[in-house]
């Protein structure tokens, strides 16, 4: 194919919103370029041009924003957006899990090590990014289940934790899958003495192991799916951030997780007339990282997205934000969510 | 064998063995320094210095796409050296290995040595202590073997007095 060939990605997300098969979708990128706005934002897009499927957002980040960007509460559990038929919310909150897991196992409430194992086991570094992985076990399960208890998910959306964090989760699907290859390799030889010893059901052990160890194989095979997985970088047009993103970028391609998309946050889009110095100058640096994008990144979707003049926060402002995902905001048209 | 042929023969054969153990590693280098493997590992680490002269010449800032698009070259290069330097060390292995068959047969050499002349002397100790015990060890003279053991002891102190003074 020759250059003349290339077409130029569409700076929107429709390919994302009219797509079939997606079954995840990461939001990620630094810390406050606004990542939990845009995947709102997302899920909204995706739910209001979906009528028929259903969408789940999840928050992974340990400092959740979830509630706070809708304007009502959300918890452990998937709960339904007000005004809002087809898109769940939930935030994974490792306290509270881990207390419901402990009183599965010991129904003593005045144990007092309980509640102090909980509180130790919840601060674990990377105990968020465990349980946001058991989430997608969940679900993962949930599809391939012909049993339909809950409410199966078409697609499931997560609001990640920065940078670092959301390396870390997208890591671990292949770090299980080598602990559980040491656990095998371990059982193989230590197998005998495993059964002689009292009060350890070795079977039982061993099947929900090879459960779990399918889980992770499908998980792997998922994640690196492009028809099934995809991450949606986002960042701000300043040195920090697009440094950053690059990074990402080239830690998720070295997973083989596809990532074609970047949302561009903030942008002032000063017009030449406006008397506002400190804007002009902004702007300009800017459009000089703009343009920069445009040639380091032409095969990807890049979506420029407005600084607003409010706080986008609540469902009615959210979708109106939403709407500049799928027609790009032209520069010197309104800002006005109110 | 007479007890000086013996030990001048023993002498001759600890330094050939280690001359030859000299020259084929020296071979070895000499081939490995020729290889396509290594001209390519050489290339790369100078495409990767050039690379990053270039890019630690720009301001990240001010031209963040040239920049990237060097980084990017940079983080290639890398894995690109991982490669050929593991190549390089297969290489390296293999025509170690085309040397196992001598230095094993020369070992063997070795070991024949000392066992047929098991229960011949080099040599005497000259008997100057009037004590029994030591006048005892001292007659019993020293074996091929012992000889052979110390020549080794005291060639690897001062290959290694010398390694320690090049450093």
């Amino acid at each position: 194919m020759s250059d003349l060939d290339f077409e130029t990605p569409d700076p929107n997300l429709k390919s994302i919103i009219t797509h079939d098969t997606l079954k995840w979708i990461f939001v990620g990128g630094k810390g406050g370029v606004g990542k939990t706005t845009s995947s709102s934002s997302i899920s909204i897009q995706l739910a209001l041009n979906n009528p028929n499927k259903q969408y789940l957002l999840i928050s992974t980040d340990p400092a959740h924003n979830l509630s706070d960007a809708f304007g009502e509460k959300f918890g452990k559990d998937a709960r339904k957006v007000t005004g809002m038929d087809n898109l769940s919310c939930m935030e994974i909150d490792p306290t509270s899990t881990i207390e419901d897991l402990s009183a599965d196992v010991d129904m003593d409430g005045n144990n007092p090590l309980k509640g102090m194992m909980a509180d130790l086991t919840s601060s674990i570094p990377g105990i968020d990014e465990a349980l946001s992985f058991m989430e997608v076990i969940k679900h993962i399960k949930n599809q391939n289940s012909t049993e339909k208890a809950e409410i199966s998910y078409d697609t499931i959306i997560f609001d990640t934790a920065p940078t670092g964090h959301t390396l870390r989760f997208l890591q671990l699907p292949q770090t299980f899958s080598k602990l559980l290859a040491k656990f095998d390799e371990l059982a193989g030889q230590f197998g005998g003495l495993l059964g002689s010893m009292g009060g350890v059901d070795t079977n039982s052990m061993m099947n929900k192991m090879t459960e779990l160890k399918e889980l992770t194989k499908l998980i792997n095979e998922q994640f690196t799916d492009p028809d099934v997985t995809t991450f949606v970088v986002v960042c701000i047009a300043e040195f920090l951030s697009l440094y950053e993103s690059e990074r990402l970028i080239q830690e998720l391609n070295s997973y083989g997780i596809d990532v074609n998309t970047i949302i561009v946050n903030q942008l002032l889009f000063t017009q030449k007339e406006d008397p506002c110095k400190r804007c002009q100058a902004r702007s300009k640096m800017q459009n000089k990282y703009l343009g920069e994008m445009d040639e380091l990144y032409e095969d990807f979707h890049l979506v420029k997205m407005p600084l607003v003049n409010t706080e986008v926060r609540g469902l009615e402002k959210l979708t109106k934000f939403s709407k500049f995902l799928v027609e790009p905001y032209v520069p010197g048209g309104s800002v006005d969510l109110d | 064998m007479e007890p000086i042929a013996l030990l001048i023969f023993a002498t001759c054969f600890f330094f050939i063995q280690k001359l030859l153990g000299l020259i084929t590693e020296f071979i070895v280098q000499l081939l490995v320094r020729y290889s396509n493997e290594f001209h390519k590992v050489k290339l790369l680490k100078q495409d990767r210095y050039d690379t990053n002269i270039a890019k630690n010449k720009l301001s990240p800032q001010d031209q963040y796409a040239k920049w990237t698009k060097l980084n990017r070259k940079v983080d290639q290069l890398n894995s690109e050296i991982d490669t050929a330097e593991k190549a390089l060390q297969a290489k390296k292995d293999q025509l170690s290995s085309s040397t196992t068959l001598l230095k094993r047969l020369i070992t063997l050499l070795g070991f024949f040595i000392k066992i047929w002349y098991r229960k011949t002397k080099v040599f005497y100790m000259p008997n100057v202590l009037p004590i029994p015990i030591v006048q005892w060890v001292w007659q019993s003279g020293v074996g091929v073997s012992s000889w052979l053991f110390l020549l080794g002891t005291f060639v690897s102190g001062v290959e290694f007095i010398y390694k320690e003074l090049a450093v």
